[in-house]
């Protein structure tokens, strides 16, 4: 835990005036993050969100800064998430098949790519974010945290409590599968 | 990476098997040092090298990735989760209001045991205690008892309307 996260802690947990709006402003980005990825509507982002910073007030008292403070709160917003989605008995994951090893999945990719049109073509950054909105729960959560949020896998498995080799087998496989469906999409517009 | 057993290559001798083990390990090696490496140069916004056909269809992949199709995050949402959590009574607080209904619930039940069971030797008692109107001095304590009336009904409707404004529809 940093010396500012200590702080930070101390003040939300004697009730200096402004200080959980303070934390609030620091990590509501993070937790819509994760929410939004996980659950995908507005309003029940919205409202998970406040339900995470609520347990985050009730339960500060027990962060002990073995972990960074951002990381914790990220902990919090995930294991709210995804009990929103067992409520509704939606799947977070998708099964991975025999069949689908990295090396199938590599097997399946083209060499061919036209850099000019893909980079030129609105049509096809907005295929790859279609695909990338297709995408599991866990998976899309896994990406935005590690590209958009720059969060380490280190600390992507302190809030997702997943192991460091499967976060990475995640990335990999999910990457190839994007990769794959780029050259598809190419294929279809070129 | 850990690399997984390829399925075609279950079935030759250990040897073969290792090497192809190792290829394998290799090529998905170098397809994770291509994502990671798309990655970076992403960050760092450096060119895209037209050569490297993968390491270009990564970066396209990446850029997606930094910039996704998501709802942004709604302006006043600190402030509105600062208010519900403020607004939430904290654990001793429910605790201390459930206890002041469970005693109250006592007390009431009490009270009506009380009068229940001594209730009859008390009304005489009490009904002493009223005074005797005259039919002219009970119509003035008619007329204001309905006073009283109407000004709480009015002093309630006005509440009521004061609630609403303050709590728009679907927040109530």
């Amino acid at each position: 835990m940093t010396e500012d996260d200590r702080k930070l802690v101390d003040a939300v947990l004697g009730n200096v005036p402004g200080a959980f709006e303070r934390l609030v402003r620091e990590y509501q980005g993070l937790c819509w993050h994760i929410i939004q990825r996980m659950v995908r509507q507005p309003e029940d982002t919205r409202e998970l969100c406040q339900e995470a910073f609520l347990r985050v007030h009730q339960c500060l008292h027990q962060y002990r800064g073995e972990s960074a403070l951002k990381s914790w709160i990220g902990q919090v917003a995930y294991s709210v998430a995804k009990r929103h989605l067992e409520k509704r008995r939606i799947a977070i994951v998708e099964p991975v098949g025999e069949e689908d090893d990295g090396l199938s999945l590599l097997d399946q990719i083209g060499d061919g790519f036209d850099l000019e049109t893909a980079c030129a073509d609105a049509e096809i950054a907005a295929g790859l974010h279609e695909e990338i909105e297709a995408l599991p729960p866990l998976q899309r959560t896994l990406l935005t945290l590690y590209h958009l949020d720059e969060v380490p896998i280190v600390e992507i498995a302190r809030i997702t409590g997943l192991a460091e080799g499967t976060i990475k087998s995640h990335l990999f496989r999910t990457r190839a599968r994007l990769r794959e469906r780029l050259q598809a999409r190419m294929g279809v517009t070129a | 990476m850990n690399t997984p057993d390829n399925p075609d290559h279950r079935n030759d001798p250990p040897a073969a098997r290792n090497s192809w083990r190792s290829l394998d390990a290799l090529r998905l090696e170098a397809e994770w040092q291509a994502q990671e490496h798309a990655l970076e140069q992403e960050r760092r916004g450096l060119p895209l090298d037209p050569a490297d056909s993968r390491l270009a269809e990564y970066r396209l992949i990446a850029r997606a990735l930094r910039t996704p199709a998501m709802e942004p995050l709604p302006y006043d949402l600190a402030a509105q989760i600062v208010r519900h959590v403020e607004g939430t009574p904290a654990a001793g607080e429910l605790f201390e209001r459930w206890l002041l209904r469970v005693l109250t619930a006592v007390f009431v039940a009490a009270m009506i045991y009380a009068i229940a069971t001594y209730g009859a030797q008390w009304a005489p008692a009490f009904s002493q205690l009223w005074p005797t109107l005259s039919p002219q001095s009970a119509d003035w304590a008619g007329l204001l008892v309905g006073c009283l009336a109407v000004s709480l009904a009015w002093q309630g409707v006005v509440r009521l309307m004061r609630h609403d404004v303050e709590m728009p529809a679907g927040m109530a």
